[in-house]
């Protein structure tokens, strides 16, 4: 048993998991130096093979299992119990890949994964971009998780008066709402510009630390208009928008007790995250008894 | 709670849930027929508004006033300090030459006469907000009023400086 194995059966932490450092664009020979469920950490690209690197720090002997998937790359600081999810998307052609950089939040990453699976918030945080009263209904949708273990939100629809950088007016969304991985959700929103096709929205956070959480945001869209700035300002302004709701919720820790918050059926993907997570025995950025 | 007040209610900047005066939420946006949960209900305090100031207790203590103090007329500015309520009351008592008049209300004069009165409100364990109001009723016109509460005001930003300086008695890993 591995030393890292043996801190994660001590607090829970998910260091079997593939866990997103950065955009891989962004590895190179230069070490990057960042930190991975409190650990310190080093990821650099081998200049001969184009392989990315991962270890404890620069001179460190000792390797962590690192690969690049999906424009991003990704670290196991243990043996990965699982291959890292399918992103068929992410080969279609036609769609952009686009790199909407990280954001550092002071929060657990589970808080900023259930943020990013709520659509109650979009008339509040995001409105005028997302939502707008009074069209703040949250229709019934559903959850269901499939074989793969994977979590799902179908049958979501949200009016939006711009739903993306592409949109001109306001319009019904569909949404699809996925958590392949306790700190992984991407959404599948119907695309402006081609709607028999969905734009992706890919949310992988690094957890530094307990709660503290950097989000890398990629996008998987149908957009020949738009330049990569006006699309990544549209996420940044959005992201910028729901950082400061998240560092003021509290505990910082989500809490996995049901009584632990008020909720309605609008939250009904919310509540699932909360009983998948505990059921897959995390206890890392959680709480599982209520604080008070 | 954060938000912002829409009809009577309190409304969150989360959800939108609006609340009423007692603290129960009485309206759900993103389920709009629904009748809210009574669980749903956020905790009040006591509240009430003096002197140009809004003043609450976390505990029903009646109110009792700020004492022998006049409340000056000009609010210069709020100081957020990352001091303890005890460490930044025990730090102007000794150099800001105060008149204590209690735990949260220190008044002096300066030298020409000019009066000062801090109002202060303990934010957390580690922060501290300080208000600084002054007297400008005998100030010339707008433009002096103004010049005072602006002096005023950078005159107490460099007492705060030495405020959060002073760490004798900070507790480790309270400092910014």
């Amino acid at each position: 048993m591995s030393e890292a194995q043996r801190d994660a059966a001590l607090n829970g932490a998910p260091v079997d998991e593939w866990l997103a450092v950065s955009a891989a664009s962004r590895i190179g020979a230069t070490p990057l130096r960042t930190r991975l469920l409190g650990r310190p950490l080093a990821v650099w690209r081998d200049t001969l093979t184009g392989d990315p690197v991962a270890a404890p720090e620069i001179g460190a002997q000792q390797r962590y299992h690192a690969i690049d998937r999906y424009g991003c790359t990704w670290v196991a600081l243990a043996a990965p119990r699982r291959a890292l999810f399918t992103l068929p998307q992410y080969e279609q052609p036609g769609r952009r890949v686009i790199d909407c950089g990280a954001f550092g939040v002071h929060t657990s990453a589970p808080r900023v994964i259930e943020n990013f699976l709520d659509m109650g918030h979009f008339p509040y945080v995001h409105a005028g971009i997302l939502g707008e009263e009074p069209h703040t209904e949250v229709k019934d949708y559903k959850v269901h998780e499939d074989e793969h273990g994977e979590l799902w939100a179908t049958d979501c629809a949200f009016w939006q008066p711009r739903a993306a950088a592409a949109a001109n007016a306001g319009m019904d969304v569909d949404y699809t709402y996925r958590v392949p991985q306790p700190f992984c959700a991407l959404l599948y929103k119907t695309s402006p510009r081609m709607p028999a096709e969905r734009d992706v929205i890919a949310l992988f956070v690094q957890p530094l630390g307990e709660v503290e959480s950097r989000a890398h945001l990629l996008m998987l869209l149908f957009d020949d208009e738009h330049d990569n700035t006006a699309l990544v300002s549209f996420q940044q302004t959005i992201f910028g928008q729901d950082k400061p709701i998240l560092e003021s919720q509290m505990p910082k820790r989500l809490p996995l007790d049901a009584r632990a918050e008020v909720s309605t059926r609008a939250d009904a993907m919310s509540m699932a995250y909360r009983r998948w997570l505990k059921a897959t025995g995390l206890r890392y950025g959680v709480e599982v008894t209520p604080s008070r | 709670m954060h938000g912002k007040t829409a009809v009577h209610t309190l409304s969150c900047a989360y959800h939108g849930w609006r609340f009423a005066k007692d603290g129960a939420c009485i309206y759900i946006p993103a389920k709009p027929n629904l009748s809210p949960p009574r669980s749903a209900c956020a905790k009040t305090y006591a509240v009430r508004e003096e002197g140009g100031l809004i003043w609450a207790t976390l505990a029903d203590a009646s109110w009792r006033g700020i004492g022998d103090v006049q409340m000056p007329d000009a609010f210069c500015r709020g100081f957020v300090v990352y001091r303890s309520p005890q460490a930044t009351r025990s730090f102007l008592l000794n150099h800001f030459a105060a008149v204590r008049v209690d735990g949260a209300v220190m008044e002096r004069r300066d030298e020409s006469g000019a009066r000062c009165v801090l109002f202060l409100q303990p934010m957390s364990d580690e922060r501290t907000v300080i208000y600084l109001w002054i007297d400008t009723e005998d100030e010339p016109g707008d433009g002096a009023r103004i010049e005072a509460m602006l002096r005023a005001a950078r005159a107490f930003r460099e007492l705060r400086t030495q405020l959060e300086a002073d760490a004798h008695d900070a507790p480790a890993g309270s400092r910014r």
